[in-house]
């Protein structure tokens, strides 16, 4: 079923873009069109076809994709970031060679949720946009490895009974403005009466008492008032409703924010996964919530989410493909040993920096394990030919001549004398060549590179 | 391709929209080889007559496929006249056979997007608010405001605040000014002259410097709309519009 289903998936995009998908520049001769008054308009009336045929696709599958989410095993996260296939795939690199699983949001049917809140042709480049890039995630849903890599949630599996949901985010977020004001609001009316009557950003910045509340993105600033703006410039650009104060554009977002927060815990509470953020504001309001609920965030959730959110983020620098080919190689649980190491030590009140320093040291040591293992080799290389040359014939001395290097060959001449066979020694060479393939191939091989 | 029909010349945004409108209707036969595309499109595929384009001038009649009486006249039909040359093709005429009309391009666009958000719609009879909605949507430029049995009573009462006030006069029509002297408080709106229901919509309508939509029910059948579109984008309402398409491209 999984790999059929997959395929139908990407046969739907291929039949409904596929056209402009063959262009050298698919997604700038999308946006040209786009700036095209009745082609956009047309566009935007056809493109809905591919989201109706996703959902078609999702809903006649939807127990047998509930089935298998349910039977995976292995570290199964749920990746609660953006919808974009882009960051999906960077996601994936960040913890392909950690995770066995990764569900995500089916990208055209959540994106087709936005649809009133975005203008018509913002939406029809959406839809585009996220199609062809998808395309490119399609190794990472069909392919050999020993547990599947990625696979998709759609929105009517995700959704459900969100009306207990949002009554429960409402309270959540009732209490963190609480907590951010040092106040007791009771109901969200008086909080709203409060709040969305501020003027100006100076006004809500007085109000607030406990400002490590704040999300990194404002604390970050070089100051608060700039780190507030900012934010609200940013927000207001992404929608075709602007909000004309700072306070209601964070006010909006901590709803916003609640409210996907805890459809993503109920989700992952029912599948048995870690949720994983690729922002560190959805971060910073996922771990408040998970406290004011009083539960700690677990070891293996603070492992994930730092290979994602500090300073190892750099896995990101990893090429998909080379992922891929790494899990084929079955390499899963050994990498994990390593990052895994000492980290019963780590204190579950610490957060990202203490789990990622840990590991950014566990690391280290397999870097310098793992570079020694590589030098020692094309060490060792050479010396089967410097000490088993004795009796090779010169036809064989010049078919050799090709593979070792020339210090070592001239070695060889120089007429050392300890016995072995042509055959026996070509396989010498093989089965050393086969271990520095895998050692650069290796997870670690592979970070190593591209640590830097 | 080059077109030139009525006021406008083809552009390579009509080229790319009609491109953008054949790929659904493909993908859509695929699916469901008993879908119709809009009866333009088919008038215009109907001329070119399959996949062999001999060199010529040629001409196809399309209707739309809702079934009547005998006698009844079809919804749409049209005819295109269109004319290939070395696996060019050159369409030189659209003509709407109901109402006699040219087509410009622009004015066919029109009705497949319209046609396109009907076909989403999942009902057969569509409400005043629908209609409205409908062709705000695809008419950006000009907002229409429709006059129906259950709004029509405000409409009524200001033309007659008017009428007292002189501010507004009645054309010399014997026609019309014998119909209007019929209605009385009562008279429900369903009864009135379709002429008497244009003109004291048009009065309303002109407050908010929109274009008046008049029905005579509260719920028009889907296959009407497109017929109804087309009587609203004639006079003054087609002038705008077209003006203000024209300057945009």
């Amino acid at each position: 079923m999984k790999n059929e289903l997959y395929e139908k998936y990407f046969q739907i995009l291929e039949d409904n873009f596929g056209r402009y998908f063959n262009e050298s520049n698919p997604i700038e001769s999308v946006e040209k069109l786009l700036k095209q008054q009745m082609t956009s308009r047309i566009l935007y009336e056809t493109s809905d076809e591919v989201v109706n045929e996703i959902f078609d696709l999702f809903e006649n599958n939807q127990k047998n994709i509930i089935a298998e989410i349910n039977s995976l095993k292995g570290i199964r996260t749920h990746f609660c970031g953006s919808i974009a296939p882009q960051e999906v795939e960077k996601f994936l690199c960040q913890t392909g060679l950690y995770v066995d699983t990764t569900i995500i949001h089916d990208p055209i049917t959540f994106v087709h949720s936005f649809k009133s809140y975005v203008n018509k042709p913002k939406f029809t480049e959406l839809l585009f946009r996220h199609s062809f890039n998808m395309l490119k995630l399609k190794n990472a849903l069909i392919n050999d490895s020993e547990t599947p890599m990625l696979r998709i949630i759609p929105k009517p599996i995700f959704l459900k009974d969100t009306n207990d949901i949002f009554d429960n985010a409402d309270e959540q977020k009732l209490d963190y403005f609480n907590e951010l004001f040092d106040e007791d609001f009771e109901t969200n009316g008086e909080l709203e009466k409060n709040i969305l009557t501020l003027e100006n950003t100076t006004d809500l910045i007085n109000k607030i008492s406990k400002g490590e509340l704040l999300i990194p993105e404002i604390t970050q600033s070089s100051d608060l008032i700039t780190g507030f703006e900012t934010f609200h410039e940013t927000v207001n650009s992404q929608f075709s409703v602007k909000l004309d104060t700072t306070s209601k554009t964070y006010y909006n977002y901590v709803t916003g924010s609640m409210r996907s927060n805890l459809l993503d815990l109920n989700f992952s509470k029912d599948f048995r996964l870690i949720n994983s953020f690729d922002s560190s504001n959805s971060w910073h309001i996922y771990k408040w919530m998970v406290k004011n609920q009083a539960k700690d965030v677990d070891k293996r959730t603070l492992i994930v989410n730092s290979l994602t959110l500090d300073k190892i983020k750099w896995f990101g620098n990893l090429k998909l493909d080379d992922v891929i080919i790494a899990r084929e190689g079955f390499c899963l649980q050994e990498f994990r040993e390593i990052i895994d190491k000492e980290m019963n030590f780590v204190d579950e009140d610490k957060d990202l920096v203490n789990v990622s320093t840990q590991i950014s040291y566990n690391l280290e040591n397999a870097f310098n394990k793992h570079q020694e293992e590589l030098k020692t080799l094309e060490r060792d290389y050479k010396f089967p030919f410097f000490a088993n040359y004795a009796g090779v014939t010169t036809g064989s001395i010049s078919l050799l001549y090709g593979v070792v290097n020339q210090d070592s060959f001239n070695l060889i001449c120089g007429g050392l004398t300890l016995g072995s066979s042509l055959i026996s020694l070509t396989k010498t060479i093989k089965n050393h060549y086969a271990k520095r393939t895998n050692l650069i191939s290796s997870p670690l091989g592979l970070l190593f590179n591209v640590q830097s | 391709m080059s077109v030139d029909i009525g006021d406008y010349s083809y552009s390579e945004d009509v080229h790319n929209a009609i491109l953008a409108y054949l790929d659904h209707v493909i993908l859509k036969l695929k699916k469901d080889p008993d879908y119709n595309p809009n009866p333009i499109i088919n008038a215009i595929l109907l001329a070119i007559n399959g996949e062999t384009l001999e060199n010529g001038t040629f001409a196809g009649i399309a209707g739309s496929s809702e079934k009547r009486t005998e006698g009844e006249k079809p919804d749409e039909l049209y005819m295109a006249t269109v004319e290939v040359n070395n696996d060019s093709l050159k369409i030189l005429d659209i003509t709407d056979l109901c109402t006699g009309n040219k087509l410009t391009v622009y004015e066919a666009l029109l009705i497949i997007e319209l046609s396109l958000k009907l076909e989403k719609m999942d009902k057969n009879m569509i409400s005043p608010n629908e209609i409205e909605n409908l062709f705000n949507e695809v008419v950006k430029d000009v907002l229409f405001l429709v006059v129906y049995p259950e709004n029509f009573k405000q409409a009524r009462d200001y033309f007659k605040e008017m009428l007292v006030k002189k501010m507004i006069s009645i054309p010399p029509d014997e026609d019309l000014i014998k119909a209007l002297g019929i209605i009385t408080a009562y008279t429900p709106w369903e009864e009135y002259n379709p002429r008497v229901r244009a003109f004291i919509s048009s009065i309303w309508a002109s407050r908010e410097c929109k274009f008046a939509v008049s029905l005579d029910s509260n719920y028009i059948p889907k296959h009407k709309i497109i017929p109804l579109f087309k009587m609203c984008f004639t006079g003054k309402a087609k002038e705008v519009i077209l003006h203000n398409i024209k300057q945009k491209t």
